[in-house]
């Protein structure tokens, strides 16, 4: 169960010496979190839920937390919680600072750059440490860090840039109140540090009260601590936070999903929805759209008479299910463009296949069905192709047969007009009119 | 082979060339020991067998890095054994097909079912909808009723990003031999 990371080393001695310290509940809080922290993830996504904890506090609102009903918890139980809370995310997100640029670093225009923000964060974690009178093992782990950034002598201007950045009243979207939420936490941990210059102290504690009930991001409030001797280093994490560690996991646990889910937004197409409940629905959907793709594609390769009516009119209505969910995404523009580019390069092989179409009618229409199946290709009565192709406008008037995509089609797709007088299309057209297969869009 | 497949140097579509050339390959086996035969049935299991082998060749382009493909992979090689013929990957009658794999009529209308009865959502608690939507995201993706959520979703997203990779695949292939 030991992390061999160094981040992680830094926080064990952390652990370890802070069950020595004889505060309330400490020590408990913070080897319970251990507990629940290491079991549930690896050590990576340990150090992702730390920082995804605070930079992805966006997703907060979207769950319906019973904490925002609470009241605020008892000033010794938050501080109790907050401050472990604090060992944590600072250690982590130090790392993480030290490993990642903040992409979002751009949105704050005094924003510092990443390691000055990282070495902020450490020195004011070592500042913490040194307050708490933890023994040297603590401080060992962290104080290669600060050295290997470097800039201390900036640490104290930049400490108090990113102070003045943090000002921020109202919850921001996405990644600029994560970075505030970020540099709000290190805020409560210069607070910590005893060395904390008194303006920063009061310009934080304002913005902490405006912060309140505004987002979920870790606040800095007047912590009524347990220990007199510290006034106001404590942080209390989240407003109506319980200190119980169960919720600290679950809420990790929970922005760990959701981090997930936005990677998973941005490949699937019609990402628009807010809701988590119809994001999951739209990826379902689309997962199964693209297996129904293969299967179109690997039965249309096979050429020649390769499907039957009987598994077109299942991949039809699959398709009907499927497509109509996912609505004219990239992935059916790419089936209609992998599909249209063929008869517009190659006008002989239509008049091949509508001749050979023809020849097959007369025989037996189910081979001919099957023909033009295996070609990915379907009948059409004029009248709707070119209503179709008007509505569409794509209609390019040279272009001699109806092609359209088999199982996942949209309406827009461009469909190209029956317009060919031959002989061979006045067979086609009376049979055309007694029975059509189209495949649905 | 022409070279069909443009040579991309990001890492992200290095699965996507393996995936290409091994499908190739599987492709020109399988039109040489085959005939083509136009009986339905026959045109059915082949349809069958190369959508098998594309997942297949995917699941071993990915290799053993995601649960999916392990899940894939194994999930092929079981009914391989069972199966002896190499070319024909089709298990309807022996195994029960893995529903990721293609649903059967039955399991469709249940599922139908299931989504109708479900369609009332303010009733329900949110944490049964979230529940009900997990399951079927298991079932559509290889190998996920073993996860947890979180794996769960980041497989998902690894295995669309492969999914699209295939189709783009398969269908540069049917585009270029059509």
């Amino acid at each position: 169960m030991q992390p061999c990371s160094r981040e992680m080393q830094g926080i064990n001695p952390l652990s370890n010496s802070s069950s020595q310290i004889p505060l309330s509940g400490h020590h408990q809080i913070q080897n319970s979190q251990m507990h629940h922290f290491d079991p549930s993830s690896s050590h990576d996504d340990f150090l992702d839920q730390m920082l995804s904890n605070l930079l992805s506090s966006s997703w907060l609102d979207l769950n319906p937390k019973p904490f925002w009903d609470d009241t605020p918890p008892p000033p010794s139980h938050a501080a109790a919680e907050n401050v472990a809370f604090q060992y944590d995310d600072q250690a982590s997100l130090a790392s993480k600072f030290r490993n990642h640029q903040i992409s979002s670093d751009g949105g704050n225009p005094s924003t510092k750059s990443s390691t000055t923000t990282a070495a902020l964060m450490l020195q004011a974690q070592h500042q913490l440490l040194m307050s708490r009178g933890l023994a040297g093992a603590g401080d060992s782990g962290l104080l290669p860090m600060p050295l290997s950034l470097g800039g201390g002598g900036d640490v104290d201007r930049s400490r108090n840039d990113v102070v003045d950045g943090s000002s921020f009243k109202s919850p921001n979207p996405g990644g600029e109140r994560s970075v505030q939420a970020l540099y709000n936490g290190f805020a409560g941990s210069l607070h910590g540090g005893g060395q904390v210059p008194n303006q920063t102290q009061q310009f934080l504690h304002p913005q902490g009260q405006n912060l309140g009930g505004s987002s979920g991001v870790a606040t800095t409030q007047t912590p009524a601590s347990s220990t007199p001797a510290q006034p106001r280093q404590r942080v209390r994490a989240r407003r109506g936070q319980a200190t119980d560690p169960h919720s600290i996991a679950e809420r990790l646990r929970r922005e760990k999903i959701a981090e997930r889910m936005k990677a998973l937004q941005e490949l699937v197409p019609n990402a628009n929805k807010t809701d988590k409940a119809s994001m999951l629905d739209e990826i379902i959907d689309y997962v199964k759209f693209l297996q129904l793709q293969v299967k179109v594609l690997s039965m249309s390769r096979l050429g020649g008479a390769a499907a039957v009516a009987p598994l077109v009119a299942d991949m039809a209505s699959e398709a009907g299910a499927v497509a109509a969910a996912v609505a004219g995404g990239d992935c059916v523009q790419a089936t209609a463009s992998g599909n249209q580019t063929p008869p517009s390069t190659s006008n002989d092989t239509i008049a091949m296949t509508e001749h050979q179409v023809a020849k097959l009618m007369e025989e037996d229409m189910g081979s001919a069905m099957q023909y033009l199946q295996g070609k990915g290709l379907c009948l059409m009565p004029i009248s709707l192709a070119t209503a179709i192709s008007t509505a569409t406008c794509h209609s390019r008037s040279h272009l001699v047969n109806n092609h359209n995509q088999k199982g996942p089609s949209s309406p827009s797709m461009s469909v190209l007009t029956v317009q060919s007088a031959t002989a061979g299309n006045g067979a086609a057209e009376s049979s055309v009119k007694e029975g059509v297969s189209v495949s649905k869009p | 082979m022409t070279p069909i497949i443009p040579t991309a140097n990001n890492p992200a579509s290095a699965t996507k060339l393996r995936f290409a050339r091994r499908f190739l390959r599987s492709l020109s086996k399988m039109s040489k020991t085959r005939p083509s035969c136009p009986s339905s049935i026959c045109v059915k299991k082949r349809s069958e067998g190369l959508k098998m082998a594309a997942y297949w060749c995917m699941a071993r382009s990915v290799g053993s890095r995601r649960a999916w493909s392990r899940a894939i992979l194994m999930k092929l090689s079981r009914g391989r054994q069972q199966h002896p013929h190499h070319h024909n990957f089709s298990m309807k009658r022996k195994i029960r097909r893995p529903t990721w794999l293609g649903k059967t009529k039955k399991k469709q209308k249940k599922k139908r079912n299931i989504t109708c009865s479900s369609s009332s959502y303010d009733d329900e608690d949110e944490e049964e909808i979230m529940k009900r939507q997990t399951e079927k995201l298991r079932e559509v993706v290889p190998g996920g009723k073993l996860m947890d959520i979180c794996s769960l979703l980041e497989e998902t997203a690894h295995f669309v990003t492969c999914l699209a990779d295939q189709v783009h695949v398969m269908q540069t292939i049917a585009h270029r031999y059509s």
